[in-house]
């Protein structure tokens, strides 16, 4: 890089790779194609600390260091960044997030002695502008009463609806994926207790046009206690989940659930009620004081958490957390430890 | 109310629809298949009960504070009840009919560009020649262009050029194939095909580009994004030949001032208070104008610079609504 030419220029990375600094490294969160790149803090530093000087300005601060090239050629091989005369050009993403709705999103727990109405639910959603609808079914259920509950979405304002259903005599692997193929706002269905693990794409019949995914599990989910796992699998790397964690919490925020006995809460997996969905609206019970306390826990409040660098693509959860008594404690079921970046058995 | 003319497949229009619901407003989307049912227009005393019909409902135009034509033929294109009556073979007949037509189809949009209004439905589709010679007269840089039907001039041409339609992309479809007229670069063999004359055919001056800009304007403001497509051979003459797999980097762009001025002059003299213009950025730093597309996708500029310009054309129809005209 004697280049005369680069030696005056500066490097930006593009605005949709973030740089996020975690205890002993740093990810670069590409949220515009979804993948994340594990960077050396030294590297955090010059992208951030040296952002607004020249490739020469940093060599001299660097005193001729070699690796500043490995790094740069790393960074501009991998499309993560590039050099430029006019930095002023190039802002970097703004990190405001903001919606329409009062609930984005709402979860339905149903199990044998449920007797939810879900006509009159899907409207009180309709009504707060939700937009996503997960139902859990942790019993047997029909191909037939999944349409009968589904029925009054077919003209909705719901955009995605998403599944989990118990594999079992009343619902076999091609039942599940007929009721994908028939709705198309059903973008994920996941099959529980399945004869086998796996994923699979669900086409339109005879094209190669993706209507959604089918998640089959070889184990059982018996009840809202499965929830709140911590994985790489669940991360989430995009704008929405980047922007919403530096605010918020990407889990709970504009989130209701209505657990299996109609209790509403934040999220069926919490214990606080705000009211038995028999006896109460959802606009009611989200008007409650401490319905919305957990929306605004973010990960940068969250101990651990704070210091790890995937906190910005992560799913969070504040049902399980390692001390109930304390809301900002690192959720129980994550086995990621920041200070040594490893992942404990797995 | 606010009145959203528009096509029945438009995910912008949606989320508008969500933006202006969620703050309490109401919409009467109109999409263009949608047929106008009836039609009760009142000039001068009684103008207040002028309304159209569609969709069952009727639109009453003083109760209309904004009206938005985002795509589309909209609800006054060519299949109205009045078709009933152009059920005729009488060739003279029905272009009497159809100019009739035209006249009551005009001054409903004209009472409706009297309310708040995004978009201008008589400028809906612009001349690009037009357009350059306007953008150069306030200032900005554009392409040496030609239009030819020689090929003796076409040899004679002293630079490299492309090639593009002067109107819209065309999509045309046979053999089982569809073809999109995409921007190609015109070389001297394929110059060494053509007929001594030929249709009437654009070349323009092949700009290198660093990468190029998509200026999305709203009401005086403009949101940028730069799209290095040159970095991906497949996008590098024209990046709507998608790269799926590894898509292309658009990220957001803070275009100097001065440009900014001039692009708000320049919408101002077509008489468009929303459109998405597109730019070259040449290694020397060089702005190169384009063209302006007054209905064009802006979701995809949006959602990468994280702008919630779906947010702020909600807030443009919502806000300040005027006082009713009708």
């Amino acid at each position: 890089m004697t280049n005369p030419k680069q030696a005056q220029m500066y490097f930006k990375l593009f605005a949709c790779c973030v740089t996020v600094k975690g205890a002993v490294r740093s990810t670069i969160c590409d949220v515009q194609r979804g993948e994340i790149k594990l960077i050396p803090n030294s590297l955090y530093t010059i992208l951030t600390e040296h952002q607004h000087q020249t490739y020469s300005e940093i060599q001299e601060a660097y005193d001729y260091d070699e690796t500043l090239d490995e790094y740069f050629d790393f960074l501009v091989e991998n499309e993560l960044g590039f050099w430029t005369d006019t930095p002023e050009f190039f802002p970097p993403l703004d990190m405001t997030w903001q919606t329409y709705s009062n609930i984005n999103n709402a979860i339905i727990d149903i199990d044998a002695a449920s007797s939810h109405d879900f006509k009159a639910i899907f409207a009180q959603l309709e009504e707060l502008g939700c937009d996503h609808i997960q139902l859990r079914y942790y019993t047997d259920v029909s191909k037939d009463t999944l349409e009968n509950h589904l029925e009054s979405t077919k003209r909705s304002r719901f955009k995605s609806i998403e599944l989990v259903v118990k594999h079992g005599s009343l619902l076999d692997i091609p039942a599940a994926e007929a009721l994908v193929v028939s709705n198309a706002r059903i973008h994920k269905l996941v099959l529980h207790g399945a004869p086998e693990s796996g994923i699979r794409p669900v086409m339109k019949p005879g094209t190669d046009f993706s209507l959604g995914q089918m998640i089959l599990l070889s184990y059982e989910i018996t009840s809202a206690d499965h929830c709140g796992v911590i994985d790489p699998f669940y991360f989430s790397i995009d704008t929405k989940t980047m922007t919403e964690s530096h605010q918020f919490n990407t889990c709970l925020n504009k989130k209701i659930g209505i657990d299996a006995q109609g209790e509403i809460k934040n999220c069926p997996s919490l214990t606080e009620s705000f009211g038995n969905i028999a006896q109460v609206s959802l606009h009611q019970a989200m008007l409650q004081k401490d319905f919305k306390k957990l929306w605004e826990v973010n990960k940068n409040q969250v101990e651990i958490c704070k210091d790890c660098e995937f906190r910005h693509i992560c799913t969070d959860c504040r049902a399980f957390i390692q001390n109930p008594e304390n809301e900002y404690s690192k959720p129980s079921k994550c086995n990621y430890d920041p200070y040594t970046a490893s992942w404990a058995n797995s | 109310m606010i009145v959203i003319a528009t096509r029945k497949i438009d995910s912008s229009t949606n989320d508008i629809i969500d933006w202006i619901d969620g703050k309490g407003g109401t919409v009467v989307r109109v999409d263009e298949d949608n047929t106008l049912q009836r039609l009760h227009i009142v000039s001068g005393k009684g103008a207040n009960n002028s309304f159209i019909q569609v969709n069952q409902q009727k639109i009453y135009f003083k109760d209309i504070v904004a009206f938005w034509h985002r795509k589309g033929q909209s609800f006054f294109a060519d299949h109205p009840a009045y078709s009933l009556q152009l059920d005729t073979n009488h060739v003279d007949i029905s272009e009497e009919l159809a100019q009739e037509w035209a006249i009551v189809k005009e001054y409903l949009f004209f009472l409706l560009s009297q309310k708040r209004n995004l978009g201008n439905y008589f400028k809906s589709s612009l001349n690009k020649l037009i357009v350059q010679h306007q953008a150069q007269a306030i200032g900005l840089t554009i392409p040496q262009a030609f239009v030819l039907t020689a090929k003796e001039d076409a040899l004679n041409l002293d630079l490299e050029v492309i090639t593009k339609a002067l109107s819209e992309v065309a999509i045309i479809s046979f053999d089982d194939a569809t073809y999109c007229s995409y921007t190609t670069e015109v070389t001297q063999d394929f110059i060494q095909t053509l007929p001594e004359n030929f249709f009437p055919a654009l070349m323009q001056e092949k700009i290198v580009k660093k990468y190029e800009l998509r200026v999305f304007y709203l009401d005086g403001k403009c949101y940028s994004m730069a799209i290095f497509s040159q970095l991906d051979q497949q996008t590098a003459v024209d990046f709507r030949v998608y790269n799926m797999t590894k898509p292309n980097r658009t990220v957001p762009y803070q275009l100097p001032q001065d440009l900014e001025e001039k692009i708000d002059k320049l919408m101002h003299e077509l008489q468009l208070n929303t459109g998405s213009l597109d730019f070259m950025v040449t290694q020397d730093n060089e702005f190169y104008f384009l063209e302006v597309n007054p209905v064009g996708q802006f979701g995809m500029v949006s959602l990468p610079c994280n702008y919630y310009l779906e947010k702020k054309i909600a807030d443009y129809l919502l806000n300040n609504q005027p006082e009713n005209h009708a």
